[in-house]
C-alpha cells in the first residue's frame, strides 16, 4: 500500500482530504532541540511525517540521526519543541500528562531492542501489564494475555520468567505485550538488534505477518537491509527526513530536506560527534 | 491500576528482597516495641502506686512528716482526740527478708503500726486477732499477715500461731487478714503488720514519719485535713515545708500527673527511635526507586500514569511500616508479658497499641511519600536509558 512520499527537498506535503482523514500519525514541522554545552543540537529539524493505518514503515538512519528522538515523540515519550503531532485524531499538544499516559496505553505498543521485560514477572504477567493500567479485571486480562502469547507462538510458556526464555522468545513476549491492548501502532526500536540472524528473520516474519493482518507497524533501525523489508522506508539523517521508494532500483536518494529549508548547508548549530559522522559515512558507503 | 492489584504488586515487590525488607522493618519493630514496653512499664508502675493508694480506702488522709524529730507515739493519742478525726494509726515501713523455714517471699510489705491500723485502713481479719496495746507494751514480736503472704510462707492461710522470720528475727503470727481480692502485690494481701515497738527491735529508730487518719464523718475530709494541718504546724510547731497532709484524691491526682509526665517522657524517647526507623524506610525506598528506574520507565511507556507509580511505591512503604508496626506491637506486648512474669510492673493498654499502629501508618506515609514522588517524576526516556 503505497502512500505519498514525504518530505523531499521542497515544500509540499501533499495532503489530500482522504489522507488527512485516515492518517494515524500526522506530524508537521516537528522540531526538537537539546542544549549541549554551548551548542544547541537540532535532534529534529522540521520533520513532516505521516503514517496511514495499516502501513509498515521503517525509519532508517545512523546513530545521531535523530531517529530515536523521532521514535520517542511518536511514542509520546517526549514532546516536540515545535510543530504539531496528531495521533489518531488527537492533537498531542493539547493533552495533559495523564491523558498522554492513557493515549500511550491505548494507541502505542512498544517493542524495544533490549526487550525491556520485567524480570520478576512471568511471561503472562508481563504481557498483561498494559491492561492493568487500563483497569481491566485480572481474570479477563489473563485470558487476553494468553491469547496473544499463543499468537506469537509462545503457548504454554505463561509461567516462565524472562531469564528462562531465549532472546527470541523474550522478544516475542514483548511483542505480545505490545499487541495485548490492541493499539493502533506497533512501535519497534531495533527489535532485532540483540538477536542472532536466524532469530532476527523469525521476528521480522512475525512483524510482517502482523502487518498482513492489518496492524500498523513502525520500525526504527540503523540497518538498511532490515529496513528494505518494509513497504515504505523513510531515511533520516541530521534530524531531517528523506524517503526512497521500496523496490526501486533507482535508489532515488532524494535530497534530504524539510519544507522550506535549503538542504545544501548543514545548520551551523548542528553538532555531530565524530563517532557518528564515522557511522554515517559507513552507512553511506554500505548503501552505495 | 485497581486497588487490590496495587497491594498485591506491592507485596510481591517487598518480598522480592526478603533480607532487605526484614532489616528495614527491624528499625520499626525496635521503635514500636520500645514505645509499648517503656510506656507500659511506666503505666504499670504508676498503676501499682495508684493501687496502693486506693487500697487505703476512700477517705483516708495521709500525713507525712519529714523534719528532724518526726512524731512520737504520744502524738497519736493527741491526734485521735482532735475534732473531726475518727481514728489514727502510725505507719512505719520496715525492711527485711521474710522467711518461714525454707520458704521465702518477695512480695511482702512490712509495716509497723498499732491496733488502730486495721480500722483506719478498713481491713478485716479472717482468723486470729489484731495487734493490741499489750503487744506494744510488751514489745512482743507478733504480726498480722495478709493471705498472699500466708500462702507464700506457709502454703495455707491457716497459720495462726506459726512463726515467720523478719531479717532473721522470729515473729509469731497472731492474725490473718481477709483477702481483698486485689491482684497487685503492694496491697493488704501482702501485708505484714508488726507493732511499732518491733521496728526498733529490728534495728530501726522510734520516729514516726507517716500517719494515716480516717475522718469522723463521711464527708469530713476537709475538716480532718484542716485539723491535722493545724495540729502539726501549731501544736507541734513543724514548719509547713517539713510536713504534708494529703487526702487520697490529692495523692492520686499527684501520681496521675507524675504518670503523665513520665509516660510522655518515655514515649518521647521511644519516638526518637521511630523517627530513625522512618528515615531508614525512606532510605531503602530511595535506593529501591533508583534500582528500579528502568522498571518505572517501562511501566510509564506502557501507560502508567504518574499517580500509578506514586501509588505503587507509597503502598510499598506503607506495607513495610504496617507489617513492621504489627510485629513491633506483638514484640512489645510479648516483652511486657515477660517483664511482668519477672515481677516488673507492666500495664498494656489499648490506647498505646492504637497510638503505635497510628505511628506506623504515619511513618509509612511520611517517609514513603518523598521516594514515591521521586519515582513518579522520572521521565520514561531517561529511565529507559538506565542500565
Amino acid at each position: 500500500m503505497m502512500t505519498e512520499r514525504k518530505g523531499t527537498h521542497a515544500k509540499e506535503r501533499p495532503s489530500s482530504a482522504t489522507s488527512v482523514a485516515s492518517s494515524t500519525i500526522r506530524m508537521e514541522r516537528l522540531a526538537k532541540r537539546y542544549p549541549m554545552g554551548d551548542e544547541v543540537v537540532h535532534a529534529l529539524d522540521g520533520i513532516d511525517f505521516s503514517v496511514d493505518e495499516g502501513e509498515f514503515v521503517t525509519i532508517v538512519g545512523p546513530s545521531g540521526s535523530g531517529k530515536s528522538t523521532l521514535m520517542n515523540i511518536i511514542g509520546l515519550l517526549d514532546v516536540p519543541d515545535e510543530g504539531t503531532y496528531v495521533l489518531d485524531g488527537q492533537d498531542v499538544a493539547l493533552l495533559a500528562d495523564n491523558d498522554l499516559a492513557d493515549l500511550r496505553n491505548r494507541s502505542i505498543g512498544f517493542v524495544f531492542q533490549s526487550f525491556n521485560l520485567l524480570g520478576s514477572l512471568t511471561a503472562l504477567e508481563n504481557v498483561k501489564l498494559p491492561l492493568a493500567y487500563r483497569g481491566t479485571k485480572s481474570r479477563e486480562a489473563d485470558a487476553t494475555a494468553r491469547r496473544y502469547l499463543a499468537k506469537v507462538g509462545l503457548e504454554g510458556r505463561d509461567h516462565h520468567l524472562p531469564n528462562q526464555l531465549s532472546g527470541g522468545q523474550q522478544q516475542r513476549v514483548a511483542i505480545a505485550r505490545a499487541l495485548v491492548g490492541e493499539p493502533k501502532i506497533i512501535l519497534a526500536d531495533e527489535p532485532t538488534g540483540a538477536l542472532d540472524s536466524r532469530t532476527s528473520v523469525e521476528i521480522m516474519e512475525l512483524f510482517k505477518s502482523l502487518h498482513h493482518e492489518g496492524q500498523t507497524v513502525i520500525l526504527i533501525t540503523h540497518n538498511p537491509d532490515l529496513a528494505e523489508q518494509a513497504d515504505r522506508v523513510v531515511r533520516i539523517a541530521d534530524g531531517r527526513l528523506c524517503t526512497s521508494a521500496h523496490g526501486h532500483e533507482d535508489r532515488r536518494r532524494a535530497i534530504c530536506g524539510t519544507a522550506g529549508r535549503s538542504d545544501a548547508e548543514p545548520t551551523a548549530a548542528t553538532v555531530r560527534p565524530a563517532a557518528e559522522r564515522e557511522g554515517e559515512a559507513h552507512a553511506t558507503r554500505a548503501n552505495g | 491500576m485497581r486497588r487490590v492489584q496495587t497491594v498485591r504488586t506491592a507485596l510481591s515487590s517487598i518480598s522480592r528482597n526478603k533480607l532487605r525488607t526484614a532489616l528495614t522493618m527491624l528499625g520499626l519493630v525496635i521503635g514500636i516495641s520500645s514505645v509499648i514496653v517503656l510506656v507500659g512499664m511506666g503505666d504499670g508502675s504508676n498503676r501499682q502506686v495508684e493501687e496502693r493508694m486506693k487500697a487505703l480506702g476512700g477517705d483516708v488522709l495521709s500525713a507525712f512528716v519529714f523534719d528532724k524529730e518526726g512524731l512520737a507515739y504520744e502524738d497519736m493519742e493527741a491526734l485521735r482526740a482532735l475534732p473531726g478525726i475518727g481514728s489514727v494509726a502510725p505507719s512505719k515501713g520496715v525492711g527485711g527478708d521474710l522467711t518461714a523455714g525454707e520458704r521465702k517471699t518477695q512480695r511482702g510489705v512490712i509495716e509497723a503500726s498499732d491496733e488502730h491500723y486495721l480500722s483506719v485502713r478498713n481491713l478485716k481479719l479472717a482468723a486470729g486477732r489484731d495487734l493490741s496495746a499489750v503487744d506494744r507494751e510488751n514489745r512482743s514480736n507478733v504480726c498480722v499477715i495478709g493471705t498472699n503472704t500466708a500462702n507464700d510462707l506457709f502454703g495455707t492461710t491457716d497459720c495462726v500461731g506459726k512463726t515467720l522470720k523478719i531479717a532473721g528475727i522470729p515473729f509469731t503470727v497472731v492474725g490473718v487478714l481477709e483477702s481483698t481480692g486485689q491482684t497487685m502485690g503492694l496491697n493488704a494481701d501482702a501485708l505484714v503488720l508488726v507493732p511499732l515497738t518491733a521496728a526498733t527491735n529490728l534495728g530501726g529508730d522510734a520516729k514516726i514519719e507517716s500517719v494515716y487518719a480516717r475522718p469522723a464523718a463521711d464527708d469530713g475530709v476537709p475538716l480532718a485535713k484542716a485539723v491535722l494541718t493545724g495540729y502539726l504546724s501549731g501544736a507541734k510547731g513543724i514548719p509547713s515545708n517539713q510536713f504534708s497532709v494529703m487526702s487520697q484524691d490529692e495523692m492520686l491526682g499527684a501520681s496521675d500527673q507524675i504518670d503523665q509526665t513520665m509516660t510522655l517522657l518515655l514515649g518521647g524517647i521511644a519516638s526518637i527511635s521511630l523517627v530513625v526507623a522512618g528515615v531508614g524506610v525512606m532510605n531503602v525506598m530511595l535506593v529501591s526507586v533508583t534500582e528500579r528506574t528502568r522498571e518505572i520507565g517501562i511501566k510509564k511507556a506502557l501507560g502508567a500514569r504518574r499517580s500509578d507509580i506514586l501509588r505503587q511505591f507509597l503502598t510499598e512503604a506503607l506495607l513495610l511500616s504496617l507489617i513492621g508496626g504489627a510485629v513491633g506491637i506483638a514484640a512489645g506486648l510479648a516483652f511486657g508479658a515477660l517483664a511482668e512474669s519477672l515481677g516488673m510492673a507492666f500495664a498494656a493498654s489499648w490506647s498505646v497499641v492504637a497510638v503505635a499502629a497510628a505511628a506506623s501508618t504515619a511513618i509509612g506515609l511520611a517517609f514513603g511519600i518523598f521516594p514515591a514522588y521521586r519515582a513518579s517524576r522520572l521521565t520514561p526516556i531517561e529511565a529507559l536509558r538506565q542500565e
